[in-house]
């Protein structure tokens, strides 16, 4: 019986290390999500336009200044500006834009001009981002959601 | 051989080599058991070149598809060390499938052999899951994407979340994940394979079963063991010449719109994803393989007979036909789904763009990567980089190449522009759609050589003009400005009626048509996108506000250096096109 549990105990002391520090989650980063993209005089009325998200990227110990996180479609409407995400909510392939909306290459999950699913396995619309315009500027309140669930739950 | 005899007394050696050349081989040797050993050669060939592998890889995201580079094209044999690598994984799939498969048929999952037999089912994912982590660690577009959609799926089950932060460290494919399929790769998958074979051939030693038509290991089954595993192992290496060592994709680049596609041994499941309704799709494919692999860990209740029960075959014919059934669904949909993509311009189009980033990284890479990485690398090749400030920033007006929408532009096609030809079809007609039709300077300029509908007593210029002083201003370009040549007359004297020739001309003061000295040069691009209205080029008038969707001003969005590269591409690719008909 005391055998028993000095050798479950030397056990667990042993596996521990395994166990504790790889299983334990790491701090995702997060922060102001308001990134800046391109000038809103330059976005002509009607166009779709593929801008990439340009911000810091932390990466374990790492933490790399202005390089590319993402990418967004950008739609001008008079003065305000549409933005999707160009994240395929079905399982996170970027998605392309066809004449009549856009189109997973991956999966062929389709969308209508405003992210609204149409066809193929995607379980939501495409995830629409909040834009504003600063200095001229559009800035976008970029943020990622889960991929292959119907509701929109953000990462991180 | 005393020495030997010491040997042998200290630790029994010649014990362990009878032991393995009398082991019993029921009903003698056959080429059936042979697979095995092939699966035994391979793995070991996984080590040894793994190893050699290890020497040089760097599990980092800012260094992994560097290292692989370095292992492909600087390492010595590294292109051959690697090939093997892949070529020998993908043999393991091919063997591992076999085997299991002719276990079956000799119905080698019977009692008392279950627990051996379900050792062999588990090699099945854990290939896999070599396959999956090893296809990760070059960090290449290829890996890093089918990764992406596999750790997606995966996310999608109960608790699949913990298990993808778990496998990743933090959900994302960075080096934290990077490091951590690493140690399954190279240290606990092995391992566990290890274990696994340890035990199996303890439980076989156990219950070999030693009648009266059993055979000697050595040398009938050894025989067969080796010409098998010689011939596979050969075919690795003639594969290997053959495809020059595994692909390496453009490196990794998160924000890009790659095609997805699992490795070759997984294709069917995608496609079987891609036909399932899209209620039943998670559910439909992430349970089918496994369902599968249950249903054969349950044969030996299926099947309850010993196995030293010889009676009738017809059990193992009906799992033999089940097993096929189950091999032609998978081929079907596997070649299916190639078949699609194969078919699929787009997926090919997106294929041959990827194919040429990666051309170019693999070139690039050649003469060292940054310590930012391979992606920071292309971004400031000025080719790439030069391209996507275009497409970026001209693209939405100008058409070049493939670049710009032919539907949609609003300036003129600069394929070919300021060569002889361009400039030839500018004097006739400058208000062609592909030159001046869709911009606010239509109607600017007239025609050299067709008269307006108002001016009947209009005098073309004769061709031979024309063609001299498009000759002559298409020499402009490349610095040959104040040569002597029939043109120059007819530019600085005719044409600076509305054009300016180094500062002068535009006797109507018209204030819009541009300078032709140096026209098409690198300064001239330049100075045209810092700000098209300094005189240098155009003037004040060409971007007066009533002129709507004028060509703007660069300087302020880009950096000196930037437009010095936008020039120098643009200026180099309008040189290396010809104009558009």
């Amino acid at each position: 019986m005391i055998l028993g549990a000095g050798a479950a105990t030397l056990g667990a002391a042993t596996v521990a290390p395994l166990v504790i520090a790889p299983a334990s989650p790491m701090i995702a980063s997060g922060g102001s999500h308001w990134v800046r993209t391109m000038k809103l005089e330059d976005l002509k009325e009607g166009e779709r336009k593929r801008v990439a998200i340009i911000s810091d990227l932390h990466d374990a110990w790492t933490v790399a200044k202005n390089v590319t996180l993402g990418a967004v479609w950008l739609e001008r409407r008079g003065d305000d500006v549409r933005c999707l995400s160009v994240t395929c909510p079905h399982l996170g392939c970027a998605v392309s834009a066809t004449p009549d909306g856009f189109n997973c290459p991956c999966h062929d999950s389709d969308f209508g001009l405003n992210g609204e699913r149409k066809g193929g396995p995607s379980p939501r619309d495409m995830d629409s981002l909040k834009t504003r315009i600063t200095d001229g500027w559009i800035e976008v309140d970029f943020r990622r959601y889960r991929v292959g669930v119907p509701e929109r739950v953000e990462i991180g | 051989m005393r020495l030997f005899d010491w040997l042998d007394d200290r630790t029994g050696h010649r014990t362990w080599i009878r032991r393995w050349r009398d082991y019993p081989i029921d009903g003698g040797p056959a080429w059936t058991r042979a697979v095995g050993a092939s699966i035994l050669a391979c793995l070991f060939l996984e080590l040894t070149s793994g190893i050699a592998l290890m020497t040089a890889y760097s599990p980092d995201a800012r260094n992994a598809w560097g290292s692989v580079h370095f292992i492909q094209h600087a390492m010595p044999y590294g292109w051959l060390v690697r090939g093997m690598h892949h070529a020998a994984a993908d043999a393991l799939v091919v063997l591992l499938t076999l085997w299991v498969l002719l276990l079956v048929v000799r119905g080698g999952y019977r009692r008392p052999r279950e627990v051996a037999f379900w050792i062999a089912l588990a090699y099945l994912p854990l290939v896999f899951a070599f396959n999956i982590t090893g296809g990760l660690l070059p960090f290449d577009q290829l890996g890093y994407w089918a990764r992406s959609v596999e750790l997606n799926i995966a996310a999608m089950g109960p608790g699949g979340g913990n298990l993808v932060k778990l496998a990743t460290g933090t959900g994302e494919l960075g080096t934290l994940a990077l490091t951590r399929f690493y140690v399954l790769h190279v240290f606990v998958l092995p391992v566990v394979v290890f274990l696994l074979w340890i035990i199996r051939r303890s439980i076989e030693k156990k219950h070999a079963y030693a009648g009266g038509n059993a055979r000697r290991y050595f040398p009938g089954q050894f025989a067969r063991d080796l010409a098998l595993a010689t011939i596979v192992i050969a075919s690795v290496m003639l594969e290997v010449k053959r495809t020059h060592g595994a692909p390496l994709g453009a490196p990794a680049d998160p924000a890009s719109d790659y095609p997805a596609r699992p490795e070759w041994f997984l294709m069917w499941m995608f496609e079987l994803r891609h036909r399932m309704p899209k209620a039943l799709e998670f559910w439909g494919t992430a349970l089918i393989p496994p369902m599968l692999g249950f249903l054969l860990a349950l044969l030996p209740w299926i099947d309850r007979r010993e196995a030293t029960d010889q009676t009738g075959p017809a059990f193992r014919l009906r799992a033999l036909v089940v097993l096929f059934g189950v091999f032609g669904i998978a081929g079907g949909l596997e070649y299916s789904g190639l078949h699609r993509d194969a078919m699929d311009p787009e997926f090919h189009k997106a294929l041959a763009k990827w194919n040429v980033r990666a051309q170019k990284a693999d070139q690039l890479a050649l003469s060292g990567i940054p310590p930012e990485g391979p992606i920071a690398m292309l971004e400031h090749d000025p080719e790439l980089r030069g391209e996507a400030l275009f497409t970026q920033h001209c693209a939405t007006c100008h058409l070049l190449g493939d670049l710009g929408d032919p539907k949609k532009f609003t300036a003129p096609a600069l394929d070919g522009w300021a060569s002889e030809a361009w400039i030839m079809a500018m004097m006739h007609d400058p208000d062609a759609d592909l030159r001046f039709g869709k911009t606010p300077y239509k109607e600017q300029m007239p025609s050299m050589d067709v008269a307006p509908k108002d001016k009947p007593d209009f005098e073309p210029m004769s061709k031979e003009d024309m063609q001299a002083a498009a000759s002559f201003l298409a020499m402009q370009a490349d610095g040959a400005n104040d040569k002597d040549h029939p043109g120059k007359t007819i530019v600085t004297e005719r044409c600076t009626t509305c054009h300016l020739w180094k500062g002068e001309g535009d006797d109507g003061g018209q204030n819009l048509a541009p300078e032709f000295y140096g026209y098409g040069s690198f300064e001239w691009v330049r100075a045209q996108i810092a700000n098209p209205a300094t005189k240098a080029t155009y003037r004040e008038g060409a971007l007066a506000p009533e002129l709507k969707g004028h060509m703007p001003r660069f300087d302020d969005d880009l950096s000196p250096a930037d437009i010095d590269l936008l020039a120098r591409w643009v200026k180099a690719r309008t040189k290396a096109s010809k104009p558009r008909q």
